[in-house]
């Protein structure tokens, strides 16, 4: 694939029109928002109106008006130490101009060596979770978005392609461990990124800013009633039909097809965003008005980031920087397994293979007759060994070598794996290794 | 009146008088021969594996590799199972220390786990049979039990189970059958059955 020189049109791709679900920040345009004419200064690009309404265009080029003093100018202009506080004060979040002025911002970039490519000001968006600044210029929703999608694309191929043979329900075990909200979370804090207690103009733009919800063990309104024994509304009305409604079981396959890509179900898929562009809105507005918890906005930090180094610095800076910080992990995929019936998928799969029937001998054993014997039994198909275990009984000892033989049989990994994104037009793709599937009884 | 008089003369009691300091020895003396015993057992030699291949020349100039004996790693994919193309699997067949011992001449296969003969399918019974399974099943589920089906038509019970499952009625009943024996356990009984459920699931997630 060509590399593409992502700076000059940079500004188009930022735009927040990169999805149908996001055609509906073009009715944001539209509507006259309260900041609309404040707050012009996004690092986002507004789609020009003029080829909208080309009737008010040519009204605007007869009678032309002095532009309005946008906040940045407010802030130049006053001298004020109190005005410019109050100016800041009646913000949801802190200008793009502040973010040249925080330490604690430039430490951040410097921390985690970001690519000089990707401005302060960005990094500052990142760090502005939709529940603090609802307006999608200010906040980071289009960049986590993006960062969301290419998060999970690295992820899954990444292990797919080192563990080709790995069952899906153990794969999507190994994306939530790589990439799942708690995972992103304890990255956030390994950054050394605070979290503001109230989001605002004021506060400093290193700080993550979200607007909290409320804790469920907090008192309503003074009384000794906790939030969480409220009667609960329900968070997300109009949803799908559940599970007995649908009339269709949720399996391993319909996960893979319907489901992100941990297995979760979708509550709204993209497409209903498109078709219903004010469900976008509502849900915003929600979350907007409830707050998030501290692992969503985290989560939606790390996106973002990812999503911004993409965007500015290029598909090989994030695809690095995703190595660093997320790849670099150490996940023990051998411990994500759970087996019913070791013994039995074994004789399947070897009955698939075309290996000979499996058959449990005793390698060695102590202790027999005492209180605590070992027995150490091998899995055999014909004359080789497949698996080794160990148990204080036979019947353990077998099972866990069964257990052994399929762990090897589904972590083979293949010496040399390129990823299909990292293919590159110099060298000659290599395809790699598509397996039958895991054993199905 | 009778006068105490003691068997034994006072000075043959010991408590009466404390044992002097020349006489017996508090410090346990070290021999020769204890010494050179402990000498000789401390005298370890090293694992043949270490020095036996080695040239005296080359003492210092090699990697020492002699893991201890652990549980294989589940990550270290048995050669049966790499796929055809994999340049693993030559390396493993050429490689002297991974080479199959069981392939040796005269080396036997170790004792089987259960060695008993191996369920034979005989696939011996027609459609005509499996009606009668079915229909004998529906009308009196609790003289025609599986076991008892088994052993009339010579298959095995999962068979039968498979082919004509129980009424639900029935089901219930066995389970209200089980929770009554289970009620009877006593604390000890039921804790043990608890136990052995919880170490089969640690089996099943390999820990």
């Amino acid at each position: 694939m060509k590399a593409l020189r992502l700076l000059r049109w940079s500004g188009a791709v930022l735009s927040p029109r990169t999805r149908p679900c996001c055609f509906i920040h073009q009715n944001q345009y539209r509507t006259p928002l309260p900041f609309k004419m404040l707050r012009p200064q996004s690092t986002a690009v507004a789609p020009s109106e003029e080829h909208l309404e080309t009737e008010d265009n040519l009204q605007e080029l007869l009678d032309p008006r002095p532009p309005e003093p946008t906040i940045e100018d407010l802030l130049r202009k006053s001298s004020d130490r109190g005005r410019t506080e109050s100016i800041l004060r009646s913000l949801p979040s802190p200008p793009p101009s502040q973010a040249h002025k925080s330490a604690r911002l430039s430490a951040l970039h410097a921390r985690l060596m970001l690519p000089p490519r990707l401005p302060l000001e960005s990094l500052a968006r990142c760090l502005v979770d939709p529940s603090a600044d609802i307006n999608p210029h200010f906040n980071n929703s289009s960049f986590s978005l993006l960062g969301s999608d290419l998060l999970g694309l690295y992820t899954s191929e990444a292990i797919l392609c080192r563990y080709p043979r790995l069952p899906t329900e153990v794969m999507f075990a190994a994306m939530y461990g790589y990439c799942g909200p708690k995972t992103l979370t304890s990255i956030t804090r390994e950054w050394g990124v605070e979290i503001a207690a109230a989001p605002g103009g004021e506060v400093d733009p290193g700080f993550l800013q979200c607007k909290r919800v409320e804790a469920g063990n907090a008192s309503v309104d003074g009384t000794g009633t906790q939030v969480k024994e409220l009667p609960k509304i329900a968070d997300t009305p109009n949803q799908k039909p559940t599970l007995g409604e649908r009339g269709w079981r949720r399996g391993v396959s319909s996960r893979t097809v319907k489901d992100d890509y941990f297995g979760d179900e979708i509550k709204r898929t993209e497409l209903d965003y498109a078709e219903r562009p004010e469900l976008y809105l509502e849900d915003q507005q929600r979350k907007f008005e409830k707050g998030v918890t501290v692992e969503d906005a985290s989560s939606n930090f790390v996106r973002a980031l990812i999503g911004a180094i993409h965007l500015h610095a290029g598909k090989k800076a994030a695809y690095n920087f995703f190595k660093a910080h997320i790849l670099s992990r150490h996940l023990d995929v051998s411990s994500l397994f759970e087996f019913r019936q070791p013994t039995r998928d074994l004789s399947r799969l070897c009955a698939r293979e075309g290996f000979e029937s499996p058959v449990a001998r005793i390698l060695s054993e102590t202790g027999r007759k005492s209180r605590t014997p070992v027995f150490v039994v091998g899995v055999f198909a014909g004359k080789d060994k497949l698996g080794e275990g160990s148990g204080s009984s036979l019947d353990e000892a077998r099972i866990r070598a069964a257990i052994g033989a399929l762990k090897g049989w589904y972590l083979y990994s293949p010496l040399e794996v390129r990823v299909p994104s990292q293919a590159e037009k110099g060298k000659e793709w290599e395809p790699v290794l598509v397996d039958g599937g895991e054993v199905v009884v | 009146m009778s006068i105490f008089f003691p068997k034994r003369h006072p000075a043959n009691l010991q408590f009466l008088h404390p044992p002097l300091a020349g006489f017996t020895p508090y410090t346990p003396c070290r021999h020769e021969s204890s010494a050179r015993r402990t000498t000789k057992r401390l005298r370890n030699k090293p694992d043949p594996s270490f020095t036996a291949s080695i040239p005296p020349n080359q003492i210092n100039d090699h990697i020492v590799f002699n893991p201890p004996s652990s549980a294989p790693s589940p990550y270290h994919t048995p050669s049966v199972f790499l796929p055809p193309n994999d340049p693993r699997r030559q390396l493993l067949a050429q490689s002297h220390q991974h080479a199959n011992p069981y392939n040796q001449r005269g080396r036997g296969l170790p004792p089987i786990v259960n060695n008993h003969k191996p369920y034979e399918k005989k696939y011996h019974l027609r459609e005509k049979e499996i009606e009668e399974i079915r229909r004998l099943r529906t009308e009196d589920p609790y003289t025609w039990s599986r076991a008892k089906l088994a052993e009339k038509y010579d298959c095995s019970p999962f068979f039968v189970g498979m082919i004509a499952p129980a009424s639900e009625e029935k089901k219930a009943e066995e389970f209200k059958k089980i929770e009554q024996i289970k009620e009877r356990w006593g604390r000890r009984r039921r804790y043990a059955r608890e136990d052995r459920q919880k170490r089969r699931q640690m089996w099943a997630r390999d820990q």
